[in-house]
């Protein structure tokens, strides 16, 4: 493995022009050195995949991996801090946490019984519990996990890992988002490529249905659509011989046996029914809930992925419940049940992972986009909470059983080793052998980086 | 720069004491540090500090927050100096106040603090000994001062205005060539002369059919019919070419590519992206107004200066066929903002926001990248802070406005006329009125004996226990009753008594029932103090008390005003928004007066446009319904110390963002609005024990109504207690000239505000801001004069842009044409001239290309008829191989590129292939086809998926729901400025061309077509190339037709056949290459 980065010219057009679905692959008919990294590595990776496990709506830090005994003390008393303003500010007093904590493992790490699954992993976690979020309000804090900015329209932390590191397989996408049928607040363009090449947007999966937009041939003939592209082989041959000067005809030309082989690939990959029963039933397959049977197709589909290669694979959550985490109210059902959709298969997926040997070169990553509030809003539920949440990452390069960071004896603010999402961001990338400072792309008159100017490497999470 | 803080207070005012090269000099010296701790502490103080103190910061502190090593969160704490200054967060360390001290709250690891040091806590004792030291006036010997290094941030202004795009634009000669017989104009000879010095000879001329088709696609984004074709053929005269150029510039649909390029620039969105992606209504109409700029040719300058200030200009622009405001419509680019609902801190919200717009006016007419001065000063260019925060401030000064474009064919003798006719109806009305008088006595005895034979009482207590819509059934029953036993006079003077309970007409209540005048002294409402600005014709001040007239209603006089400020009074067609001055929210509720029908009031923080939407922010909006005063009240304590002014929109119902498809409605022509900071005494009016008939008798003929009497008057017709006949032609005339009246139509603009100059926030931050003032100015490195113009300064602004020494300007602009016609800018970075950016390829000719667009009257057309006639223009896009391998990326242009089509251009030529598209221009957007695209609250209804056969620029531009057809083939997100689109190849576009169901429908279409036209197959064959690439079929290409058809089992099915075989037409690369 090569990792320094090309400054050909004919790279550069590689890159700019070319890369993401299979870009290795397409540089490699290109010009024959088929290692053309598009931004490349700057150190050896300890993850090859990353399964970022998107939390949309906020996860009640105080009531997963963050317990903290004063609000039992003080339930139903006004809090004795000053209160910030919130997106409602119907802010009321403090709610204790209406699950009990256990801990598990030799670490034994705390997790309430909203993730028992979760809970069996502790040992392979690190929970980071000094996150912040720069925004209370839902679109930017999305905009600002995804991307670094508050913005809308900034390229996201998937796309920049497609474009500092393409995909390992020449049929698949390097990116792909599995849509569990919950449009994030914000829109679902915040997973996409801003002002990075639109060859860095993601590929929308979807659990049911057509698994990706354009996938699937409309010709109802057997054959005909093989017909067509030999008919079109031909033709364009020709073209080719007379513009062998034209490396932009020629990548487009060649780009239609590759889009003919992600037709093969990508339904395949995705197809979970070819699953053994015990690994359906280990992902929640078969549970009672729908959602569950859902977010575990997203997982085990997630898992088909990482076997093939794919870099960068974001799972959003279902709605099915009703709601996302955003439990403004009614905190007790909807935490309940959005756990109880995502726990078994999260917990499933940790442990298909290691089982097959893929657990320490797959980075896992749950947040959602802010915690939410020690005291109530309204009666039973609690407001966005971005000064300090909990978060927790596994697998390839993460110290298992470690906890980082604290927030304050109430879980309102984080107060020792605070983190923000550049830092996330910028281990991520670490953890995928990409220096954060390095990886850059020039737009409105700057080397842009994914962490801006900021974000710092954490040692006393990684192995 | 964290230094400008602690500046002493500099005087500030009109006409500017400080001068800004002073002001520069003193910041970049560091000089403006004015701080120094009183009292020095006595020698044991020291000990203390060198005993106790100094090992502590040693062994926690001073990794992080010293000179040698680290300078974390601007705190240094290796001398006094350093906790002297502060950090990010301010000061640290308050002497002799430990509590006060934010070192304390950190070390103690308190709630709402961040934890000091991070990784290790101290001990209860150090923290003790910290908190004495501070106790004791926190003594400290360490006297250096901050070092040289930390104070310069190196940034030299001077030595970066020396850079090469700051110059002035020169004056250059045309190089010679060595082969004079190629060039046909001057652009060639100075490419030429650069291909000379490296040895290359300029590639072959293209074949002329294939030329036509670049200049078609380039100058109109169509690819060339048959017919057009045809056209090109039939002119073999020397210069046919030239001609056919000329046609596609006076094409119509060269407006419609240009402006989508223009489109790019300024992020051209409809929707503002985040939670529900809200529709900002009317934004198309600037799409239509830059194709009718385009189309006329509006030269560049005039753009600018309308996209700056075209609500300022003395002159206004109209459109020749409509006679509306052209101008006015330039600044919408400004807002096309994205934007929350629910932001928790305003002032942040609109930090975010105005960052948007600086970034796109740098981007678009500067060609610099002045947003990345938001921190602090530019990394590399000559950029202040200063420079990027008066932007702010001009910014500041100007306020969203929802303008009426068909204002312009309104004109003072109009407006007399108008006025006239509704003295008149007012006249008539009045004498109308009068005829009842006779028989007024009688009706109000009849309902004072009613009163007294305890009917009223009993009405009430009957209809008191009713609710909603038994109610109303029972109220229809006794009208009806009540009519049929006492006449419709009495019954509706009945009524009145018994249900209405309206300020204006208390004291005819009163005299009503108890046969007497109110008693004295009853105070009314409070007076507010804002000063009102309106802007729009339908404005007018209400002093003398004024009529709200509708002779479309029965009681004509619908509301009477008696003091304050009017709109819709004579016509609801003239508009008209009315604004506050700006004030600091002090916690205390704001409030007002006002009345009307349709109307909108907002309290507008921040300049936050999504007030009304969000949940903290839905109390700032309040729909206006009401024909009596109600005080307006916002409750502010949630924004306490923020900026806000107030504003009234008439027709305030159209002015607003709207939610997924909704579309903003028609005006209607009874809307009207009336805004006051006091009430009148009606009480007034009821004074003194006059016999009601005779007192409305006496307003009834009075010509010097007090503001009071005005109110009651209109009350009385309003409440339908006076009768109109409306026999008279005053009526019929009124009518007839409102008829006459253009409906508003609304375009999003701009208008001035208050004049103001926004400080610097250090770092960025908007929680802290510099106390020194940041007067506006013109940008720094173009010489920073100052803009000393009321109001926002766009207007100076925009002269500056256009001042003959600002050599950007012409330069980005021309350059911009430049790489639109040749694949590729002079200077690469088409947005960027700055050290980041690239350096021209052709210096010279850049110069030369700038001065030529300015000499030719910055004229779009001009300058493009000279590049695609030139011969470079025509060259072949086939390399020389030598160049091919020197100069890949044909910087020096020895042959054409080969360019894919944009997106829209691409779809466009799918739905023109089939003989879907629909030429015609303008008008609203289709919705987007986004049946392809998940499910969420704020997701429209999924337009067609031809898009009705519309041009792609009329589709819908929403940003979270981008039609993915178009998004895949590098259409831009919209959120940004962008002047050059990458150019991708990937696999989903062959998806998206092999298996998206809009190519597989329009395939169908243009095989029924192609079905249709007479002639062979071979003709058809040879017509479906002329229509796909515009050219002649090769042999090899009918015969491979031919057996594609037979493959397809054209004797089966032939539709499908054909359907197939078009299907690969539009996968052919020559379909959306343009050679």
């Amino acid at each position: 493995m090569s990792f320094n980065t090309s400054h050909l010219s004919r790279r550069e057009f590689m890159h700019r022009g070319s890369m993401g679905f299979g870009s290795l692959a397409l540089a490699g008919l290109l010009d024959q050195e088929a290692q053309a990294a598009p931004q490349g590595r700057h150190f050896q990776p300890k993850a090859k995949s990353v399964i970022f496990l998107y939390m949309d709506g906020g996860v009640s830090h105080v009531d997963s991996f963050d317990p903290k005994p004063l609000l039992a003390k003080e339930n139903g008393q006004k809090p004795k801090f000053e209160v910030e303003a919130t997106v409602f500010n119907n802010n009321g007093n403090i709610l204790k946490s209406p699950w009990e904590f256990k801990n598990y493992g030799e670490s034994g790490i705390p997790v309430s019984d909203l993730f028992p699954h979760i809970g069996s992993c502790a040992d392979d976690l690190a929970v980071i519990r000094s996150m912040t979020a720069f925004s209370a309000s839902h679109p930017s804090a999305n905009y600002s996990l995804h991307s670094g900015q508050i913005l809308a329209g900034r390229p996201s932390m998937g796309a920049w890992a497609s474009y500092g590191l393409g995909s390992e397989n020449q049929d698949l996408p390097g990116y792909v988002v599995i849509h569990g049928g919950q449009v994030p607040s914000g829109g679902m363009h915040m997973t996409g490529s801003g002002f990075l090449p639109a060859a860095h947007q993601p590929s929308v999966l979807h659990p049911k249905g057509v698994v990706l937009r354009n996938i699937n041939a409309l010709e109802k003939k057997v054959g005909l659509q093989e017909e067509k592209l030999a008919l079109l082989r031909e033709i364009e041959s020709k073209l080719t011989e007379r513009r062998s000067d034209s490396d932009l005809i020629n990548a487009a030309v060649k780009n239609y046996e590759m889009a003919y082989r992600m037709q093969m690939a990508v339904p395949d990959v995705t197809d979970v029914s070819k699953e053994p029963d015990y690994i359906k039933k280990m992902y929640g397959l078969e549970a009672n809930f729908n959602n569950t049977r859902t977010y575990g197709a997203q997982c085990l589909m997630a898992r088909r992925l990482v076997e093939k290669g794919v870099r960068f694979i974001e799972l959003t959550i279902n709605g099915g419940n009703g709601d996302r985490w955003d439990q403004h109210g009614g905190l007790r059902d909807g935490h309940q049940k959005n756990a109880l959709a995502v726990d078994q298969p999260i917990g499933a997926l940790i442990k298909d992972l290691k089982q097959r040997g893929l657990f320490d070169s797959t980075l896992i990553v749950f947040a959602g986009e802010f915690g939410r509030t020690p005291f109530a809003q309204g009666k039973d539920g609690r407001d966005h909470n971005p000064q300090g949440f909990s978060i927790w990452m596994a697998g390839g390069g993460i110290k298992g059983g470690t906890i980082y960071g604290a927030t304050d004896e109430y879980g309102y603010h984080a107060i020792e080793n605070k983190l923000t999402v550049h830092d996330l961001h910028a281990n991520m990338l670490h953890l995928m052998g990409v220096d954060h400072k390095k990886q850059t792309f020039r737009y409105g008159g700057r080397d842009v980086r994914l962490t801006d100017v900021h974000g710092k490497i954490i040692p006393e999470i990684m192995a | 720069m964290a230094l400008l803080e602690s500046v002493t207070q500099l005087k500030f005012s009109r006409d500017w004491t400080v001068d800004r090269t002073m002001f520069r000099s003193l910041k970049s010296a560091g000089l403006l540090i004015v701080f120094s701790s009183a009292l020095e502490a006595a020698p044991e103080g020291h000990l203390f500090f060198e005993e106790k103190v100094r090992p502590i910061l040693a062994e926690h502190c001073l990794k992080c927050h010293s000179e040698e090593k680290k300078v974390k969160g601007g705190l240094l704490l290796d001398r006094k100096a350093g906790w002297e200054k502060g950090g990010d967060s301010g000061a640290v360390i308050v002497p002799g106040k430990p509590d006060e001290s934010l070192l304390m709250h950190m070390v103690r690891r308190e709630a709402n603090y961040e934890a000091m040091p991070p990784k290790s806590r101290l001990s209860e004792e150090e923290v003790a000994i910290l908190g004495e030291w501070i106790a004791k006036g926190a003594p400290d010997p360490r006297d250096e001062a901050i070092g040289e290094q930390a104070l310069d941030d190196g940034f030299d202004l001077e030595a970066r205005k020396g850079w090469w795009s700051l110059q002035p634009v020169k004056e250059v000669a045309v190089p010679e060539v060595k082969n004079p017989e190629w060039p046909r104009n001057d652009f060639d000879r100075f490419l030429l002369a650069k291909l000379d010095e490296k040895g290359w000879k300029p590639a072959e001329e293209a074949p002329a059919e294939q030329v036509f088709r670049r200049a078609s696609v380039i100058l109109t984004g169509l690819s060339p019919t048959p017919e057009d074709l045809t056209g090109f053929r039939a002119d073999q005269e020397e210069g046919a070419y030239e001609r056919a150029v000329d046609r596609l510039l006076a094409s119509k649909h060269f407006g419609e590519q240009w402006a989508r390029h223009w489109m790019d620039v300024v992020r051209y969105a409809e929707t503002k992206a985040f939670e529900a992606d809200y529709t900002m209504a009317y934004t198309w109409r600037y799409r239509d107004y830059l194709i009718r700029a385009f189309n006329e040719d509006v030269t560049f300058d005039q753009f600018t200066r309308e996209a700056f200030a075209g609500d300022l200009l003395e002159t206004s622009r109209l459109d020749p066929k409509t006679g509306f405001n052209e101008s006015v419509i330039g600044p919408g680019f400004f807002l096309f903002t994205d934007g929350q609902h629910g932001p928790t801190d305003l002032h942040e919200d609109e930090a975010r926001i105005f960052d948007g717009m600086i970034k796109t006016v740098g981007t678009a007419f500067h060609g610099l990248t002045i947003a990345c001065a938001r921190c602090h000063d530019h990394k590399f260019d000559a950029i202040t802070d200063e420079d990027y925060y008066s932007l702010y401030g001009t910014l500041k000064s100007s306020r969203l406005h929802y303008a009426n474009v068909a204002e312009a064919k309104w004109n003072d003798e109009r407006q007399r006329q108008l006025e006239n006719a509704g003295a008149e109806v007012t006249k008539a009305t009045l004498v109308s009125a009068r005829s009842q008088l006779g028989h007024l006595p009688k009706t109000i005895a009849r309902v004072r004996a009613m009163v007294a034979s305890d009917e009223l009482r009993k009405t009430r207590e009957l209809l008191s226990k009713l609710k909603a819509p038994e109610r109303t059934k029972k109220l229809a029953v006794i009208r009806r009753d009540l009519t049929e036993r006492e006449g419709a006079e009495v019954a509706t003077w009945f009524l009145y008594l018994a249900l209405e309970n309206d300020q204006e007409l208390k004291g005819l209540r009163h005299s009503l029932q108890h046969g007497k005048a109110i008693p004295k002294g009853e105070a009314i409402g409070p007076k507010f103090e804002h000063q009102w600005t309106a802007s729009g014709a339908g404005f007018s001040s209400a002093e003398k008390g004024a009529f709200i007239l509708n002779p479309d209603t029965p009681q004509v006089i619908v509301s009477g005003v008696g003091q304050g400020h009017v709109a819709g009074n004579l016509s609801a067609r003239l508009d008209g928004t009315i604004r506050s001055q700006d004030f600091t929210l002090d916690g205390s509720p704001v409030e007002f007066w006002v009345k009307g029908k349709g109307a909108v009031a907002v309290l507008v923080i921040r300049n936050f446009e999504l007030a009304g939407a969000g949940p903290t922010t839905s109390v700032l909006r309040k729909s206006i319904t009401s024909d009596q005063w109600i005080k307006v009240s916002y409750p502010t304590t949630l924004w306490k110390g923020e900026t806000a002014f107030l504003e009234v929109r008439h027709q305030g119902n159209l002015k607003r963002h709207l939610r997924g498809a909704q579309t903003p409605g028609s005006p209607s022509d009874d809307a009207w609005v009336a805004v006051s900071n006091s009430l009148p005494n009606w009480n007034d009016a009821w004074q003194g024990e006059i016999p009601l008939d005779e007192r409305i008798a006496n307003l009834l003929s009075r010509s010097d109504l007090s503001p009071a009497e005005h109110e009651v008057l209109g009350g009385l017709f309003s409440k339908g207690l006076l009768k109109v006949d409306q026999g008279d032609p005053a009526f019929a005339a009124m009518k007839a000239l409102c008829q006459t009246i253009d409906q508003p139509v609304y375009v999003r603009s701009l208008v001035d505000g208050d004049e103001h100059h926004e400080p610097i926030y250090l770092r960025g931050s908007h929680k802290r801001l510099s106390k020194t003032p940041n007067p506006r100015h013109f940008l720094d490195g173009l010489g920073g004069d100052r803009l000393s113009e009321t109001g926002s300064g766009r207007l100076a602004w925009a002269e500056k842009v256009l001042a003959p020494e600002n050599p950007l300007t012409a330069r980005v602009r021309a350059n911009r044409i430049w790489a639109r016609v040749f694949g590729r800018g002079i200077v690469g970075s088409v947005d960027d001239f700055g050290k980041m950016g690239e350096l021209p390829s052709h210096p010279e000719l850049l110069d030369f290309l700038a001065r030529d667009f300015v000499q030719e009257g910055w004229s779009t057309k001009k300058l493009l008829r000279k590049l695609l006639t030139s011969s470079s223009f025509r060259m072949s896009s086939v390399p020389d191989s030598l160049s091919a391998q020197l100069d890949p990326d044909n910087k020096f242009l020895q042959h054409m590129p080969i360019r894919r089509m944009d997106a829209e251009s691409i779809r466009d030529h799918i739905l023109a292939s089939s003989g879907a598209l629909k030429k015609d221009l303008y008008g609203r957007g289709v919705l987007p086809y986004v049946k392809d695209q998940p499910n969420s609250r704020a997701k429209p209804p999924t337009g067609p998926l031809d898009g009705e056969g519309r041009r792609s620029i009329y589709i819908q531009v929403r940003r979270n729901f981008l039609p993915s057809f178009l998004r895949a083939f590098d259409f831009p997100p919209s959120t940004e400025p962008v002047g050059q689109r990458p150019i991708t190849t990937v696999p989903a576009q062959s998806l998206a061309l092999l298996n998206h169901p809009l190519v597989h429908e329009q395939s169908r279409k243009w095989a029924e077509r192609i079905l249709k036209s007479e002639g062979s197959v071979e003709d058809r064959i040879k017509l479906l190339h002329r229509q796909a690439f515009a050219r002649e079929a090769r042999a090899d290409e009918i015969t491979w037709a031919l057996g594609a058809l037979e493959k397809f089992d054209v004797s089966a099915d032939e539709t499908a056949a054909w359907s197939s075989l078009c299907h690969l037409m539009m996968n052919r690369k020559e379909f959306l290459y343009v050679f």
